[in-house]
This record gives C-alpha cells, sequence and structure tokens, in this order.
C-alpha cells in the first residue's frame, strides 16, 4: 500500500522534474562547467581552468564599475522600496477617502511587463520631447533651454534606473505589506490603542514584530528580483554609456551575447548565484536567529 | 476606534492621491502619446493633451508594424507555456498535497532553490541546449522555457490550494471506490478549479510579459512575441513614438485587466506561507 502509494507520487512529480531536471537543472551543470573550463569559441570545453576564468575577472578594468554598480542598485532599491512600500501599505491601510481607487492604480506597474515600463520611461526621459523634462519646464524647476538628455550621462542614467526600478517594485510590496497588515486582529490594535500607545510607538512595539515575517519574505523575494534584474537596464541603456551602467547581470549578457566570452559569463553566473545565495541566508539570519532586531523582548 | 481629526484626512487623502498620481503617470504618458500626430510629439511648443485625437494611430500601428505578428506568436507561446505549466504543475501539487512519501521536504526546498536563478544566469548555458535541441528561433523554445521557470511558483500556489480542500472529500471518494488518480481528477481538479485558473492566469502573464529568453532564443523579427518586438520598434522605428505607445497600450491592457482578476489571489498565495 505505502509502496504504491509512493510509485503514484513518483508518476505525479516526473513531468515537473523532467522540464525541471533539463532546462534548470542541467543549465546549472552547464554554467559551472563554463565557470571552471576553458572553451573553445563554440562552447566546447578544451580543458580545466580552475579558478583562471574568475582572476580574470578581476583584471578587467570593468568588473570593479559593475560589481559596484550591483551593490548600489540592489542595496538602494531595496531599501527604498521597503521604506517606500511599508508608508503606502500602513496609508491603503488607514482608509483615507480615495483608498480603493488607489490600490488599483498601484496594480498597474506591477502587472504591466518590465520591458513595456523601460520603454515608456526611456521616452519619458527623452532630452528634446520628453515628459521629465516637460514636466521640469512647466513647474519652472528647470529653464526651458535646458534639455538634458538623461539616459546619455552614466551618472545620471543610472540614478533613473534606481528611480525606475523603486516604482516598478514599491507596488507588489505595498500591496503584500498590506495584505500582512489586514491580518493583524483587530483586537490586538484596539489593545494597543487602549493602553495608550500611539502613532511611533505602535508602529514599532505593536505593528511591526507581528509584522515581521511578511516583512522579510518580502525583503527576501525584493532582493532577489532587484539583483537579478535585466529588463530595465538593458532597455534604458544597454548597460552605456560607456559600460557605466551595468551591474553583474547586465554585464553577463553582454560577456555572453556580444563578445561570446562564454567562460567569463559562466564565472560570473557562479558568482551571482553564490552572492545570491549567501545575501538570502545573512536575511534569513538576521531575521529568524538571535539578536535579531525586531524580536518582541528588546525594548529601546 | 479613534476619530481621525480633519487635517490628517486631508493630508491622508493628498497623499493617496500623489501615490496613485506617480503610479498612474507613465500610462498617461503611455496613452496620450498613442493619440498624437507625429508633429505633435516633435514639436518645440510641447502640448499636455493630445489635439487632434489621431484615434488612426491604432490602426497605422497594426498596418505599419508587424504587431500582429507579435500579439500572435505572444499568444502561442503564452497559451502553450501555460499548459505545459499547469499539466506538470497539477500532478506534481497534489503528490505533495496529498501522496505520503520520502524525500518530500527535500523537493519542496528544491523547488524553492530554482526560483532563485534569474533566467539570465542561466540564458546561456540553456542558448546551447536550445541549439542542440534544434529549438533556435521556433516558439517552442520559448513555450519550454517559460512554461518550465513559471512552474515552482504554480506548484506552490496549487499545492495550497488543494491543501486547503478537506482531506474528508478524499476520504469519501476512496471509500466509493475511487482510485487516487480517480480522486485528483474527480475530486480535487473540480473543487480547485478557481485555484487552476489562477495559477493559469500567472503562468500566462509570466509567459506574455517574459523578455530574455525571447531576446536570446529568437533572431527572425516576425518570430518575435510582444515584449521583444516592441523592445525592437525602439531602434527601427525611433521616430514613431506615438505607434509604439499605441502598440504598447494594445499589448498590456489585456494583462492589466487580467491581474486585476487574480492579484488577490497571488498575495493570498504570497503571504499563506508568511503570516502566521
Amino acid at each position: 500500500m505505502r509502496r504504491k502509494e509512493a510509485v503514484t507520487a513518483i508518476l505525479c512529480l516526473l513531468p515537473a522534474a523532467f522540464l525541471g531536471g533539463v532546462l534548470i537543472f542541467y543549465p546549472i551543470l552547464r554554467t559551472l562547467e563554463l565557470a571552471f573550463f576553458h572553451m573553445d569559441p563554440v562552447g566546447r570545453p578544451t580543458g580545466f581552468a580552475g579558478w583562471t576564468n574568475f582572476t580574470n575577472l578581476l583584471k578587467d578594468p570593468l568588473f570593479g564599475r559593475v560589481v559596484f554598480n550591483t551593490l548600489i542598485w540592489t542595496v538602494g532599491v531595496v531599501t527604498v522600496t521597503m521604506v517606500l512600500g511599508m508608508a503606502v501599505a500602513l496609508l491603503l491601510n488607514s482608509r483615507p477617502p480615495g483608498y480603493r481607487i488607489a490600490r488599483l492604480l498601484l496594480l498597474l506597474p506591477w502587472a504591466s511587463s518590465l520591458t513595456i515600463s523601460a520603454i515608456t520611461w526611456r521616452w519619458m526621459l527623452n532630452g528634446q520631447y520628453g515628459a521629465i523634462n516637460q514636466l521640469l519646464h512647466s513647474l519652472h524647476l528647470m529653464p526651458t533651454t535646458a534639455q538634458p538628455e538623461w539616459l546619455a550621462l552614466p551618472r545620471p542614467a543610472f540614478e533613473w534606473i534606481i528611480v525606475v526600478g523603486i516604482w516598478v517594485s514599491v507596488p507588489f510590496t505595498a500591496i503584500v505589506l498590506q495584505a500582512g497588515l489586514q491580518s493583524i486582529p483587530s483586537d490586538i490594535h484596539e489593545a494597543g490603542w487602549l493602553d495608550g500607545a500611539s502613532g511611533w510607538k505602535h508602529l514599532r512595539h505593536l505593528t511591526l514584530p507581528m509584522m515581521k515575517s511578511v516583512v522579510v519574505t518580502v525583503a527576501l523575494l525584493n532582493t532577489i528580483y532587484v539583483f537579478n534584474s535585466f529588463p530595465i537596464i538593458w532597455i534604458m541603456t544597454r548597460g552605456g554609456p560607456m559600460d557605466q551602467t551595468h551591474i553583474m547581470i547586465t554585464y553577463l549578457y553582454k560577456q555572453a551575447f556580444t563578445l561570446s566570452e562564454y567562460s567569463s559569463a559562466g564565472a560570473i553566473a557562479t558568482l551571482t548565484f553564490i552572492i545570491l545565495l549567501v545575501i538570502s541566508l545573512i536575511i534569513l539570519r538576521l531575521s529568524f536567529g538571535r539578536g535579531s532586531l525586531a524580536s518582541g523582548d528588546e525594548r529601546a | 476606534m479613534k476619530r481621525r481629526p480633519a487635517p490628517l484626512t486631508v493630508l491622508l487623502t493628498a497623499l493617496v492621491v500623489l501615490v496613485a498620481a506617480i503610479s498612474v503617470a507613465p500610462f498617461l504618458v503611455m496613452i496620450i502619446t498613442s493619440l498624437k500626430a507625429s508633429s505633435a510629439i516633435f514639436s518645440s511648443h510641447p502640448q499636455w493633451l493630445p489635439s487632434p485625437v489621431r484615434w488612426d494611430n491604432y490602426l497605422r500601428a497594426f498596418r505599419e508594424t508587424p504587431l500582429t505578428d507579435y500579439i500572435e506568436n505572444s499568444l502561442i507561446i503564452s497559451g502553450g507555456a501555460t499548459l505545459l505549466n499547469i499539466l506538470a504543475a497539477a500532478p506534481a501539487a497534489y503528490a505533495l498535497s496529498r501522496l505520503q512519501f520520502g524525500g518530500k521536504k527535500w523537493i519542496l526546498q528544491a523547488v524553492l532553490v530554482t526560483q532563485m536563478f534569474s533566467p539570465v544566469v542561466l540564458v546561456l548555458a540553456l542558448y546551447h541546449l536550445i541549439s542542440v535541441l534544434n529549438l533556435t528561433d521556433s516558439l517552442w523554445s520559448l513555450i519550454l522555457t517559460d512554461g518550465t521557470f513559471s512552474l515552482a511558483f504554480s506548484i506552490w500556489l496549487l499545492t495550497s490550494y488543494f491543501n486547503a480542500i478537506p482531506v474528508e472529500m478524499d476520504e469519501a471518494a476512496r471509500l466509493d471506490g475511487c482510485t487516487r488518480i480517480g480522486v485528483f481528477r474527480r475530486v480535487l481538479m473540480p473543487l480547485a478549479r478557481p485555484g487552476l485558473a489562477v495559477t493559469a492566469l500567472f503562468a500566462f502573464i509570466y509567459a506574455w510579459n517574459e523578455f530574455v529568453f525571447a531576446l536570446t532564443f529568437i533572431a527572425t523579427p516576425d518570430r518575435n512575441p510582444l515584449t521583444v518586438g516592441l523592445f525592437d520598434f525602439v531602434g527601427r522605428y525611433e521616430v514613431q513614438w506615438n505607434l509604439l505607445m499605441a502598440a504598447s497600450v494594445i499589448a498590456v491592457v489585456p494583462v492589466i485587466l487580467i491581474f486585476m482578476f487574480i492579484e488577490r489571489h497571488l498575495v493570498e498565495g504570497l503571504t499563506a506561507g508568511a503570516v502566521r
């Protein structure tokens, strides 16, 4: 009987396991092979490379910039997104007039594809005819003679990319956090108000601790999405100008498909996965391990 | 509950309006641009609202660009990927929800780990695999990859839907002489129909919005789905922003409508494990 059940289970899992095995796990192994072997131009291994492909990355003068950008992009977008997302969630949860419409409109950036959002932002940032400059002109924040081409210079380009990253991430964050807020039983809120806890104290000692697991989950998902994000940067700047707005993921794509540097791409891919794994473990440990920031017993 | 003072209500309302405005602004720009004449877009006296309103831009987008091909490709890819996704995810979720077997925990963890891989990290290795399988430039390459990369979330979502159906239902059917597969087909699948719908729509949107696989595996412009097709516009039809934005509106509207319909269920699926 038991045995028959296990056989049924294996049969049920087979299609998913087959697809995942061929299209996810095999490519993982193949990526490791690319990273640790020398490759000929068609991508066949010609000999063990050890760590050479990784040490070559350190010799690449651009790679430092790429890693630095990845750090700024991930930390910047995730931090601002979490703060704004929580603010919007609390705002919606206080149910001011019009909050239902706002919540519905908030879904737009989440639902539409990153591709189309990024194309639209690229058009809005057009120097001569874009809506951003038009807005700055009509608010008199900028003289009409100034028509900055935002995406043509590395620094403003990267700053705008971060803005777009935040714009696409906040809706998901706010809506999931709001769902978390709604799941807090209302008698707990009322008990808090009766105890005289108000505003910030209420948030700090009641709401946030109860929300901890939702906040951690959302932060973790955001970190993975943002770190792995490709379309926004590829569509807005393709990593340019002068390769100054690349993050590891876009740089990996360029190495693989523009330069055909398979080994270098494999090494970056391996590195990104290790980094992501470490970040995830740190976030989980910080949140659920000892010495946790928001643990209920800690009182400031 | 305490009553909220009036000035605070005004402030909160203002903030809500601000949030709504920032969310919607790029979509307004999209719609407004799509209705402008080319001369109005590239004018030294920029206008906020289109006048005259050029509805025919939408017809021109169909006539002057391969939009019809893109839509057709997107529908084939997303439809195929969704079917593949559900056919693989539903039995897997049934096993994880209802059957006892060793290594279940291990499998659940493996499913979660696959979620962490960006498609971009694996796209080079996948590109080699797709070439070996002779699927380069074929819509099959995208049906297979899109259907598989959304599998983990689908399995997760469906397992929670199956878990919500009382086991007593299975037991009653078993007593009536149903086999396990019979229970799955005659009891769980019909009862989980709303969950299946949500999961299918999620898989559909995933494939509809997918970018990097299409960018990599498809070489012939006419075989592109909407995402990469529209991105191609930016290079090829740089000047015709009104047509590009009209095409974007056409691409984005159905997905937004579907999304508004399933969003609550997705959020429930995401928070189900987290809220305790």
